[in-house]
């Protein structure tokens, strides 16, 4: 094998593969990066069994081939590299291969192992629907910080993808609170095309990391190609393919925990309602994170007291009439929302102090975003 | 000033737990009254040893996050098994008030709950009854699980197939009531019986209620490891016998009412006393008979029971003899039926022999001398021997307890 490679382009489609690959593995061939040149361009794939990235840039082939180097030495020395034209060539002696790198003035030999041991990613199996990237980075961007990443339940350590004719649903929890967003029918179909009848998914987290990734550094302008096989879900972004193994398990009935008769609503200023949580988040309880909420005729006071640091009170005025109430919750929580929200107004809707808190964008277009909430018992 | 505000809190373990407002009180309370406390103590001699103090602000609890509640119950009950719809007769009525208790005070009243009987004796019915009567309570909001031996060994499995050990272990060990069905089948699967094990064991140090079912007692279960077996028989074992006639007479009239049908008496009476055997083959007849009445709109009578019931009837009547196990017994064996009775100590004779005296014993029902007559003269003594040594053999001997389960099979 032997090729020739524009700088830039090698070292984006290195980038996206570092997410992949685990630094610690058992399997050493797992911390490779698998390179194949043909015709006028090189692949590189990267997997850590679970998921998978197989992306493509034009290259020079003077010599087809292929090898496998560590992925992460490659990248880190390719970034360092200042000339603009880098070759490569494979070179193989007595059953050992090697990967020579050369730049300029700079040239390095890297020993690989052979292609053969590298684990075979499947080929996406064709479009089931296809997906508008700016609507799929911000579902993932209001979901994908409620997955769960304990893994005593492992159906909460992936979201849920809900593909309809119409819409796309995304769920993700992790049995304190719960995210839930679906696009409007009408206003959010532009690029969608669904599928007939229902499809669930369970999209693991890193999968969603990797898929944001991909979405943020998105040069090209279709929408996101979705495929499916037995064992496999597939992204296509452009000329890059993300493979994910698919769990397989029961998602908790979300529908049955989303509150349906919350009738104490507030409305509340996004960015003020925030900036009030992080001052007092200061002085909570380091463990438990918890602050508490008093709300009563269009006042809120956010309280807190860690047994150490002190008491933090916070009063705003807000838009409530439900009568007096007092609710717990984790600051965290709140403020994760507040982060993804990306609304003037959020709306806060409440039953009692023990049962859940909704939180919701006030006003909404594009996307319909539900936050379900459970509160503390202080 | 200083001895105003102490509070009585609790005694634990010989140790008087007294609550005081806070740290300040306790050191001085230590260094001016604990001498004098602990004397006071002994004088009064409650059997406290010690005495603790706590402070007030300590007893505040740490604020807790709620959770959804996902954790709908994994159970899947058949509507129709419940204590109202379960016919209790002398047969099962110990079974039946054993159960009851059970659903009333989980975990307070016997465990493990250990429901054992024959094919059809109701043993799936009382244990979803149970399971029924404790979620149908909704102010305990217990969290239970429902499942067959064979359910709990396919999670075992893909459990450590997909590595999900943790997540197995958080859902069975965070359960306030577990109920396995058909728990003889666990038999010879080790795993599985050291998962059941510390499942056990985890809910049983929490005091948690667990009820099983088996077709047979513990001891009887072959290949079940000694400490899984001492559980089993550790709470309460109740058994369900075949009904007796009248059980039988009053489960007719219950299920045909169910059906909104009138069956005449004697017609009960009549299928009570012909049919032999489990409940739900007696269950089969009543549909069959009902079926039929209602398609050809005939009427129910003894009559017509006897016509429509004709086969099963006939089946039954094929009673097991002494002299059809020897025969079964024999050709098992390649051996001929006389073969059984000569006086040969030989262990090819032997073993077959004893294999055919055991079975006449528990599927003929014979007594002792009789059997003893029927083998060539035996002593009684001799074939009481002879049908211990194979109850004994059947449990250690997977073998030996595969060739009784072919021959009672093909007996009855």
């Amino acid at each position: 094998m032997e090729f020739t490679v524009e700088r830039a382009d090698f070292l984006k489609e290195l980038t996206l593969s570092q997410g992949v690959v685990e630094r610690k593995t058992t399997i050493p061939i797992l911390s490779n990066i698998l390179l194949e040149a043909s015709e006028d361009s090189l692949q590189m794939t990267a997997t850590d069994l679970e998921l998978g990235i197989r992306s493509k840039c034009s290259a020079k082939v003077k010599k087809g081939g292929s090898t496998t180097v560590p992925a992460k030495k490659l990248f880190d020395y390719v970034r360092q590299l200042e000339d603009n034209e880098i070759k490569c060539k494979a070179t193989e002696a007595a059953g050992s291969s090697a990967l020579q790198v050369s730049c300029g003035r700079s040239k390095v030999r890297m020993p690989g192992l052979a292609k053969e041991n590298f684990p075979v990613l499947p080929e996406f199996p064709g479009k089931l629907a296809v997906l508008p990237p700016a609507i799929l980075t911000q579902m993932i961007k209001r979901t994908a910080f409620a997955i769960s990443s304990e893994e005593s339940r492992y159906t909460l350590n992936a979201a849920m993808m809900i593909l309809k004719p119409e819409t796309m649903t995304m769920v993700a929890t992790d049995g304190h609170r719960l995210a839930y967003v679906e696009t409007d029918p009408v206003v959010a179909k532009e690029g969608y095309e669904g599928v007939g009848g229902e499809l669930r998914v369970l999209v693991p987290k890193k999968a969603m990391t990797e898929l944001q990734r991909l979405l943020t550094d998105n040069p090209s302008e279709g929408g996101i190609e979705f495929g499916k096989d037995d064992n496999h879900l597939f992204f296509r972004v452009g000329t890059r393919l993300l493979i994910c193994r698919m769990l397989s398990g029961q998602f908790p009935n979300y529908e049955a925990v989303m509150p349906k008769a919350n009738d104490k609503i507030a409305t509340i200023e996004q960015t003020s309602l925030a900036a009030a949580v992080r001052r007092v988040s200061l002085f909570s309880d380091e463990r438990s994170h918890a602050i508490r909420l008093h709300l009563d005729n269009d006042e809120l006071k956010i309280v807190s007291s860690g047994s150490e640091s002190g008491e933090s009170e916070e009063t705003m005025a807000i838009s409530y009439a439900g009568g007096p109430l007092q609710i717990g919750f984790n600051w965290q929580y709140l403020l994760e929302f507040l982060a993804a929200a990306d609304s003037e107004k959020v709306q806060m809707e409440f039953k009692d102090e023990q049962s859940a808190g909704q939180i919701r964008p006030a006003s909404e277009e594009k996307l319909r975003y539900r936050y379900v909430v459970m509160p503390m018992r202080i | 000033m200083w001895l105003k505000p102490a509070r009585y809190s609790h005694v634990q373990d010989k140790s008087l737990y007294i609550l005081v407002p806070n740290e300040t009180y306790r050191n001085w309370y230590e260094q001016n009254f604990a001498e004098l406390l602990d004397d006071a103590m002994r004088k009064l001699s409650l059997g406290v040893e010690r005495i603790e103090l706590i402070c007030g602000e300590q007893t505040k609890t740490a604020p807790k996050q709620a959770k959804f509640d996902f954790d709908a119950p994994m159970a899947q009950f058949n509507p129709r098994y419940t204590f109202e719809t379960f016919v209790v007769g002398r047969s099962n009525q110990f079974a039946h008030a054993a159960a009851d208790a059970v659903a009333r005070n989980p975990a307070k009243a016997y465990n493990p709950l250990f429901l054992y009987g024959g094919v059809g004796m109701g043993k799936t019915h009382l244990l979803q009854a149970i399971g029924q009567a404790i979620l149908s309570n909704p102010e305990k909001k217990l969290r239970l699980a429902y499942v067959t031996t064979n359910q709990f060994l396919h999670e075992v499995i893909n459990s450590l197939r997909y590595d999900r050990m943790i997540s197995f272990h958080e859902r069975y060990r965070n359960l306030d009531v577990l109920m396995v069905d058909d728990i003889q089948f666990v038999g010879g699967k080790e795993r599985t019986q050291e998962e059941l094990f510390h499942t056990f064991n985890a809910l049983y140090e929490g005091q948690k209620q667990i009820v099983f079912t088996s077709d047979r007692p513990p001891k009887e279960i072959p290949d079940l490891e000694e400490r899984l077996r001492s559980r089993f028989e550790w709470g309460l074992m109740a058994d369900l016998q075949p009904p007796d006639l009248e059980t039988k007479v009053a489960i007719l009239m219950r299920k045909s009412e169910l059906q909104s049908v009138r069956l005449p008496d004697e017609v009960a009476l009549f299928m009570a006393s012909k049919i032999h055997g489990n409940v739900r083959e007696l269950e089969g007849s009543l549909t069959r008979l009902l079926a039929y009445c209602s398609l050809t709109a005939t009427e129910i009578t003894v009559g017509t029971a006897q016509q429509v019931l004709k086969s099963t009837l006939a089946a039954q009547e094929r009673k097991i003899t002494i002299e059809s196990i020897q025969k079964v017994v024999a050709d098992e064996f390649r051996l001929r039926v006389s073969d059984l009775m000569v006086k040969n100590n030989s262990k090819k004779i032997v073993y077959p022999r004893q294999i055919a005296m055991y079975l006449s014993r528990e599927l003929a029902g014979a007594s002792l001398p009789e059997i003893g007559r029927t083998f060539g003269g035996k002593h009684h003594t001799t074939v009481l021997h002879s049908i211990e040594k194979i109850k004994e053999g059947r449990l250690a001997d997977k073998d030996l307890n595969k060739i009784l389960h072919k021959l009672s099979g093909t007996l009855q």
